[in-house]
């Protein structure tokens, strides 16, 4: 039995997946309370359990919103920043103006090596003032310190000393091991602000577990659609921000119907040429529609990483586009032109109460829907008589309601063709480096869509026809996203830089250094990065209970390391000594836990 | 993806937007210790990407297209064949330069830079083979791409690489509507050993082509007092309707292959005093200590944002300073220039005048192949447009081809007189080179 969590704005939902048949064997929705995430997760996971035999749990899976809702409600620690950035940009130019943020002098450069140590008496000083403005969580980032964390490291041991042992101090070659000094300076920022914030959760998460008799691991889902154990969570929380995409792409991927794409052989694409054929992700909801893409049997992530709540993060999630369209959306004539959205008009006019004034706001794309007899919705009554008056409103000869809605609905499917097209637009546009890849690199065309939300399956038919490409709309699952996070496997990514002439290899992510020697070469590389994701698995509880990812048809394939890139330049350096530097970047990406389905 | 999207501004915005093409060709080297190899743009990819270069909002970055045949036979003659020649690295490259320059002519970024290898601007009108790294002259590809696709006339290029960029002077020595001025380390001291201050155009395009010889270890204030008291004024008069920077960063004060003093906020400065519409990478081989530093400060100066924080590690006041005398040089040698430029209308002392033909020899060498080439050129004077231009060439003493260029507005004299031409080098079983600007023809017979 696997347990899903799925905590949205207004719902928390909770389901329990069988692990040998896939099928959701009971679902139950609680109310998400405002201030706090907790409350309405035992709620939901008490009333899952009940009459289920809580020991038979494998792993419990929490998708939630704790992070974001404590960045925007403020609930978070004042952190105190120590940045380095040597020479370049002004790293100001990326930050808001913040008495904590403290620009050190001292730099590292390009290989990683320390062109300059800080001013040790400085910082001393630095971190004594923060302590004394009452700063309870330190990051530490500095310039090119994935290549080498001794600066950051050493700075920390200084924050250390001025502080308490249990203050956080969050280095920024530990939270992403991807060159990018100002994601790396956002995504410390978040990870100190909510670290007393997440350890808190995990330890009321983990004990209230213990109380409904659960002894299985706690795991919560990341933004990239993979899981990792709650207490990692605790220590990376910014990873977990952000994953409500992401189980609405698991949940999806996990309602397709096995051994089918969902649409009668005859629509099929005939000649599937990858086993996981590729499938956009369609999630229309009141008031957003959002786009995903599974790529070659994996869920495709962003080439940056998330931007959220103001800020550009290097925290690894999906590449999804949203579109400000709904079931809500408001319909109307701008010009002549009918326009729907980007506002929310609040819910259809059908499910209006007897007291409301028909005129007070215009009628949704729901209710188009229902006037066209795809839905039945509240009161279709209702739903025609605003289409009529928006077409008297309107004066045009689309005067018809019935016509005026399928006018609408067109309109709106033509957005949504739009909007994947542009964001197919800007995946292929990917740059390239090498001319091999220059001239062979393919363009990534789904060539099927699976369209999940509100009104998913009244407008699967047209939308086929919009998309040029078969439509699969699954049952409608109140649930789906809980099933996501029941059925997520776990991911890991990692980079490994080499530089033979320094003697050094590192793999932040996993906080690996080691002194290499001149015959260090990229199958020592790969070698040293299979133990890395070794070494980390034996740890990680999120691993503890070994899954196996689906691999049928359509599903994705073997859940071992990928190498996304391995690269080897000879080097010369100024006194025409010899050399290489390695890159290398592996992943165990996302997936679904096999089951007999 | 976004998330509850506020108004914090965790990502800064350029004053200008700009496209970047960055093709750093990370499977390709002429041989592999050459400067020009795998590594030559690693460090700076770094560094941009460390920068976060690419969150800036208005910087974008572009994946290239891959340069056609048609782009290359639009600017060059290849006696022995583009095959034999040109390698797809070239291609991949002036394609780079194509796609920064259509992003600036069809309006999508102000101005864009293509960091791309390998150069091209020691490449000539005609190709027997490579010379100084470079095959094809990629900044006349984008640019006769961009004249044929977009209509753009009057195009001014400032060749800011330490040696003298004579490929890009060669092919645009006879177009009057083609500005080239080239900054670089005097040709006495080296290679290519050209770019003198008497170097001013063809017989029908006198003043178009500029050149400062600099002295050895000319630093920023010497540059940027060219930049201001030579450079802007001559482009204010001319007026060009795009302006290209052939960016070589080997002007630097860590180059192991020249001898000049320029610092990172030097090359930025200078940048921003020349304003390009589209920067297009040449040289550079200090590849850790100067390019990453050189290559920032230059987007952030195009970008119109601070650079005043780009300083190398290995900088120091000194480093990048001009001796007083050789400011004096400098000082001397912009007014000396300026007068050239003004005063065009002398006869062109490298020609000779035989019927409507003005006629010069000379030997190229292509220092990549060893080949020794020898050129008898031919430009009709014509006064109703650039004139036809006939080159014939030679290798090991047989003639390889007779290279007839019609230039663009070509008139129906020239036109004829072209026409005559090829017809005698096929009675005589020449191969003729022919290409035609205005119908964008080229063929070989």
């Amino acid at each position: 039995m696997l347990i899903g969590l799925d905590v949205g704005g207004t719902h928390t939902d909770a389901v329990l997946v069988d692990s040998q048949t896939g099928q959701c064997v009971a679902a139950v929705k609680a109310r998400t309370y405002p201030d706090d995430v907790l409350p309405g997760i035992l709620e939901a996971l008490r009333a899952v359990l009940q009459g289920g035999d809580s020991r038979r749990a494998r792993r419990l899976c929490v998708s939630s919103t704790l992070g974001l809702n404590a960045l925007l409600t403020g609930k978070v620690d004042s952190v105190g920043m120590l940045v380095v950035p040597g020479p370049g940009m002004n790293p100001r130019l990326f930050w808001d103006a913040d008495p904590l943020f403290h620009v050190l002098a001292g730099s590292q450069d390009h290989r990683g090596r320390i062109v300059a140590p800080c001013d040790e008496t400085a910082v001393t000083r630095i971190l004594r003032n923060l302590r004394a403005e009452g700063v309870r969580a330190i990051g530490i980032v500095s310039k090119f310190s994935p290549k080498n964390a001794a600066l950051e490291q050493r700075l920390a041991a200084f924050a250390r000393k001025v502080f308490e042992p249990d203050a956080p101090v969050i280095l920024g070659s530990k939270v992403s091991g991807s060159l990018n000094f100002p994601r790396r300076m956002h995504t410390v920022w978040c990870n100190a602000a909510l670290a007393r914030v997440s350890r808190s959760f995990a330890a009321s998460l983990t004990a209230a577990a213990a109380e409904l008799g659960l002894s299985c691991p706690v795991t919560v889902l990341k933004a990239d659609a993979g899981v990792f154990s709650a207490d990692h969570a605790s220590r990376d929380p910014a990873s977990a921000m952000g994953s409500g995409p992401a189980a609405s792409l698991l949940g999806v991927w996990a309602l397709r119907p096995p051994s089918s794409d969902g649409v009668s052989p005859a629509s099929r694409p005939s000649s599937p040429d990858t086993p996981g054929s590729d499938t956009l992700m369609i999630d229309m909801g009141g008031t957003t529609t959002d786009l995903a893409l599974l790529a070659g049997g994996f869920p495709l992530l962003a080439r940056k990483g998330l931007h959220i709540a103001g800020r550009p993060t290097a925290i690894r999630s999906l590449w999804t586009r949203s579109i400000a369209l709904g079931g809500d959306s408001s319909l109307r004539f701008v010009d002549g032109q009918p326009c729907i959205g980007p506002d929310r008009s609040g819910p259809a006019l059908a499910l209006r109460a007897p007291d409301e004034q028909p005129a007070d706001r215009p009628p949704t794309l729901t209710d188009a829907l229902n006037v066209l007899g795809l839905t039945v919705l509240g009161n279709p009554k209702l739903s025609l008589e605003a289409m009529h008056a928006l077409a008297a409103l309107a004066g045009s000869p689309a005067g018809d309601p019935l016509v005026l809605s399928e006018l609408f609905v067109a309109k709106a499917l033509h957005t949504v063709r739009q909007h994947v097209e542009t964001l197919l637009e800007e995946v292929n546009a990917q740059p390239v480096y090498t001319i091999r890849e220059l001239l062979v690199s393919g363009a990534l065309r789904p060539r099927q869509a699976a369209f999940i939300g509100g009104p998913a399956q009244a407008l699967a038919v047209k939308a086929a026809k919009a998309l040029g490409m078969p439509v699969f709309a699954p049952e409608k699952s109140a649930c789906a996203n809980a099933v996501g996070a029941a059925l997520a496997l776990p991911t890991l990514t990692a980079e490994l830089y080499a530089d033979t002439l320094l003697g050094r290899m590192s793999i932040p992510d996993f906080g690996v250094e080691k002194d290499i020697g001149r015959e260090y070469h990229l199958p020592d590389a790969e070698r040293d990065m299979q133990t890395a994701f070794a070494g980390f698995r034996a740890r990680d509880p999120s691993f503890v209970e070994q899954f196996s990812p689906c691999t049928d048809e359509h599903g994705c394939g073997e859940h071992s390391i990928q190498t996304v890139y391995a690269e080897s330049f000879a080097m010369l350096d100024d006194e025409r000594r010899r050399g290489r530097i390695l890159r290398l970047r592996a992943q165990l990406a996302a997936g679904l836990i096999r089951t007999a389905f | 993806m976004t998330i509850a999207e506020k108004t914090t501004p965790g990502t800064p915005k350029s004053v200008r937007t700009l496209g970047l093409v960055f093709f750093p060709a990370y499977d390709w080297a002429i041989t592999p210790d050459h400067p020009e190899r795998e590594e030559r743009l690693l460090y700076t990819q770094d560094q941009l990407r460390e920068e976060g270069l690419f969150d800036i909002a208005g910087i974008s970055e572009h994946r290239p297209d891959m340069g056609l045949m048609r782009d290359v036979s639009r600017v060059h003659f290849c006696p022995p064949g583009f095959d034999a020649v040109v390698e797809t690295p070239h291609l991949a490259s002036a394609g780079s330069a194509v796609s920064a320059g259509r992003l600036v002519a069809g309006g999508r970024t102000q101005k864009a830079f293509a960091l791309t290898r390998p150069p091209g601007h020691h490449a000539m009108k005609v190709v027997q083979g490579g010379r100084g790294f470079c095959a094809v002259n990629i900044e006349a590809i984008m640019i006769e791409r961009l004249r044929r696709e977009y209509g753009i006339r009057r195009v001014a290029i400032v060749d800011t690489d330490c040696h003298h960029g004579d490929g890009t002077q060669d092919i645009y020595w006879h177009d009057p509507h083609t500005l080239f001025i080239s900054l670089h380390q005097d040709g006495r001291t080296l290679y290519p050993g050209t770019g003198f201050s008497t170097e001013l155009g063809g017989p029908g395009a006198r003043g178009a082509t500029i050149n400062v010889p600099l002295p050895p270890q000319t630093g920023d204030e010497g540059f940027l007092y060219v930049m201001k008291h030579l450079v802007r004024p001559i482009l204010d008069h001319w007026r060009p309707d795009l302006v290209i920077n052939s960016a070589g960063q080997d002007n630097h004060f860590t180059d192991p292959i020249t001898d000049m003093r320029l610092s990172a906020r030097g090359y930025a400065r200078m940048v921003e005093l020349l304003n390009p519409d589209i920067a297009v990478l040449e040289g550079g081989y200090s590849i850790q200590g100067a390019l990453p530093y050189v290559n920032l400060a230059v987007i952030l100066a195009l970008a119109g944002m601070d650079y005043s924080h780009v300083i190398e590690p290995l900088w120091h006041e000194e480093l990048a300073r001009t001796a007083p005398k050789s400011m004096d040089y400098i000082g001397e040698l912009c007014e000396k220039t300026w007068r050239l430029y003004e005063h065009t209308h002398t006869a062109p002392h490298d020609y000779t005048k035989s019927g409507y033909f003005w006629t010069r020899e000379r030997s190229v060498y292509y220092d990549t192949d060893g080949i020794r080439e020898h050129q008898r050129e031919e430009v009709r004077d014509c006064s109703d447009c650039p004139g036809l231009l006939v080159i014939q060439s030679t290798v090991d003493y047989r003639t390889w081809s007779v290279c007839l260029h019609l230039p663009l507005e070509a008139c129906p004299t020239c036109r004829a007189e072209a026409e005559e031409r090829r017809r005698q080098a096929i009675g005589k079983k020449q191969p003729v080179e022919y290409s035609d600007r205005d119908q964008d023809v080229y063929e070989r017979s």
